[in-house]
């Protein structure tokens, strides 16, 4: 008998299979792809024989039909291994299956089971199951790490919309007109915006020493003041301009107390949030939003200004990383060879709960706010700060096994690297100083302390730099300040650069 | 998103507390995300009944809050025009034509 011998006994419904579809005999192993209702066999003779038999067309893993090349016993062992451990196989694998049927159906099967083993030649190409995961693993971790920028970006532009849109107020928005009027100085002079863009680089260079020099020499509760007086700023202070901006642009009737009131609301929970234990959602929600109001800050100078401290900027980074006297490279090393680590404002797409580690667990996070690290095009100082990363993550003993469901974050141990920037409005006298954290692109840190089993946690939790946010928003919001073309223009260049 | 499984409890409970007292302070976001962040947690038995106590007292004050800023709100936007200059000196922008 070569048919397979199943049929549905009508009292019961379920298939009655025990007989091998190949030979007749009594059979203990199914076609893992088939399931419950496919063949069963006694052997992987008789499988292979099946297969070349008629079952090759049939399969519920071949869904043209078609059949497919051999693989190497190794590599199907191996992503067998990885989906359950219950199936080894010997024989060769004939297609490749997806990773997550075979898993729905082993955990189903009350028998081994054994996979299609094919002799044949089977031309059509598929993805190696393993790679299909690594890819798929990749792909789901480029899109966390894209969401959050894409976010900030599509924030940025929308203030910067809003804003624009026209005005019919009367008076009162002194510190708004910077923001909707920021195209109206483009005629001044290249000289004079260079000379503004090398202050705001000087504050930010200033501002950078005196963190290196206040983390080298162990002034915490300083540190951890300035941070949150650095995050203070641009929920309260920058929100504030801007929401005075759309009231203006759009005709709102708001009262001061409200606004004082909203404005108060935003940034404690703002803050409770970043330093401290809170929802991940709302950390994340945050920072992105405290991103894009500093791009749209940064929407005030003029455009050549902007610019120019771009470039600057992307200077400063890799002079102050790479050179030998750098604060930044100070700053690692101090931290290395002190064995304490850089607190910082990292975006952390997974939580990661630091159990073990006595003397973290109970701190208030952020700390220190280095100043930012090299340009993107630049990778080895970000896999200096990844090296820095892990040194300072050693201590973390457990990760949660499923990293989307912690939402308690605490920014133990994360890299922040911050800058200074000076929010200097030709009408504007007062000196805003608020940092950002730039961090290369894609700059992810990752835990190389743990063990392969938790590879998977591991890889959960990555965590962003914020200067990457602020350095595309800034990018793309100044585009902004024209028309739309430009814009688009601006989004797609951005994306594509992250996405490669 | 509740906290992670792996919290203990009095951890918990007391991160619970905390978010209720620092929303005391005009703060009822706070409230209101201590609520959403916690409410999972109620079922939980080994936290016990005073994080009920906390949740309870913490969407009842947002609540209140809620009501006061929109009664507050509406008068405000009905009345800004009638009120003449208290309204002017508060407003946050005039807008044209009114």
């Amino acid at each position: 008998m070569t048919s397979q011998e199943s049929s549905v006994d009508p009292e019961q419904g379920v298939f009655v299979n025990s007989v091998c579809a190949n030979c007749g005999g009594p059979a203990q192993y199914l076609c893992e792809a088939c399931g419950q209702t496919g063949p069963r066999y006694c052997s992987e003779t008789c499988q292979s024989d099946h297969w070349e038999k008629g079952h090759a067309s049939v399969c519920a893993s071949v869904p043209s039909g078609t059949e497919s090349e051999e693989h190497d016993n190794e590599r199907n062992s191996r992503a067998l291994k990885r989906s359950s451990s219950k199936v080894y196989s010997r024989g060769n694998v004939a297609q490749l299956i997806n990773l997550k049927q075979r898993r729905s159906t082993l955990t189903s099967n009350t028998s081994t089971t054994l996979i299609n083993a094919p002799n044949s030649n089977d031309p059509s190409p598929a993805i190696d199951p393993v790679q299909a995961d690594e890819f798929r693993f990749y792909m789901q971790q480029v899109y966390r790490i894209i969401k959050p920028v894409v976010l900030c970006i599509v924030l940025s532009v929308l203030w910067v919309k809003l804003s624009q849109a026209p005005s019919y107020f009367i008076g009162s928005s002194g510190p708004g007109t910077s923001g909707a009027t920021g195209s109206s100085s483009d005629s001044s002079p290249i000289s004079a915006s260079i000379y503004t863009a090398a202050i705001l680089i000087g504050q930010i260079i200033v501002a950078t020493v005196v963190i290196v020099f206040l983390f080298k020499y162990g002034f915490t509760k300083i540190l951890v003041g300035f941070f949150m007086f650095v995050v203070l700023f641009p929920l309260g202070f920058m929100s504030y301009i801007l929401i005075s901006n759309i009231i203006s642009s759009l005709s709102i009737p708001l009262d001061y107390i409200t606004l004082i009131f909203a404005l108060w609301n935003f940034s404690a929970v703002g803050l409770v949030s970043v330093f401290w234990k809170g929802p991940l959602l709302l950390q994340q929600a945050y920072l992105t939003v405290m991103s894009s109001l500093m791009a749209f800050s940064l929407t005030g100078l003029s455009s050549w200004t902007t610019w120019i401290l771009l470039g600057l900027l992307a200077i400063w980074d890799l002079i102050a990383v790479l050179c030998p006297f750098g604060p930044l490279r100070i700053l690692v090393e101090s931290s290395k060879e002190n064995q304490r680590e850089i607190p910082a404002l990292l975006y952390s797409v997974n939580a990661v709960w630091l159990m073990a580690a006595p003397k973290l667990s109970n701190q208030i996070q952020p700390t220190i706010s280095s100043t930012s690290l090299q340009t993107h095009t630049d990778s080895s100082p970000s896999s200096f700060i990844s090296s820095v990363n892990s040194v300072s993550t050693k201590t973390s003993a457990a990760t949660t096994p499923s990293g989307e469901d912690i939402p308690l974050s605490e920014n133990l141990s994360h890299n922040i690297y911050n800058r200074n920037i000076e929010v200097g409005v030709h009408n504007n006298t007062e000196v805003n100083n608020s940092s950002n954290s730039l961090h290369t692109n894609g700059n992810i840190s990752e835990n190389n302390e743990l063990s392969d089993d938790e590879e998977e946690d591991e890889r959960n939790g990555l965590k962003l730099g914020l200067g990457d946010f602020v350095f595309y928003s800034v990018l793309v919001a100044q585009a902004a300040t024209f028309d739309w073309i430009t814009t688009i223009a601006c989004i797609v260049a951005v994306l594509t650069v992250e996405y490669s | 998103m509740p906290p992670s499984p792996k919290t203990p409890p009095q951890e918990i409970l007391s991160i619970c507390k905390k978010y209720f007292i620092i929303g005391c302070f005009f703060l009822p976001w706070l409230w209101v995300v201590n609520v959403v962040y916690m409410w999972p947690l109620i079922k939980r038995e080994d936290i016990g009944t005073q994080i009920k106590k906390y949740l309870y007292l913490s969407i009842f004050g947002a609540i209140l809050w809620l009501i006061i800023l929109t009664t507050w709100l509406s008068i405000f936007v009905t009345n800004r025009i009638e009120w003449g200059q208290f309204a002017d000196s508060i407003s946050v922008a005039i807008p044209k034509g009114v």
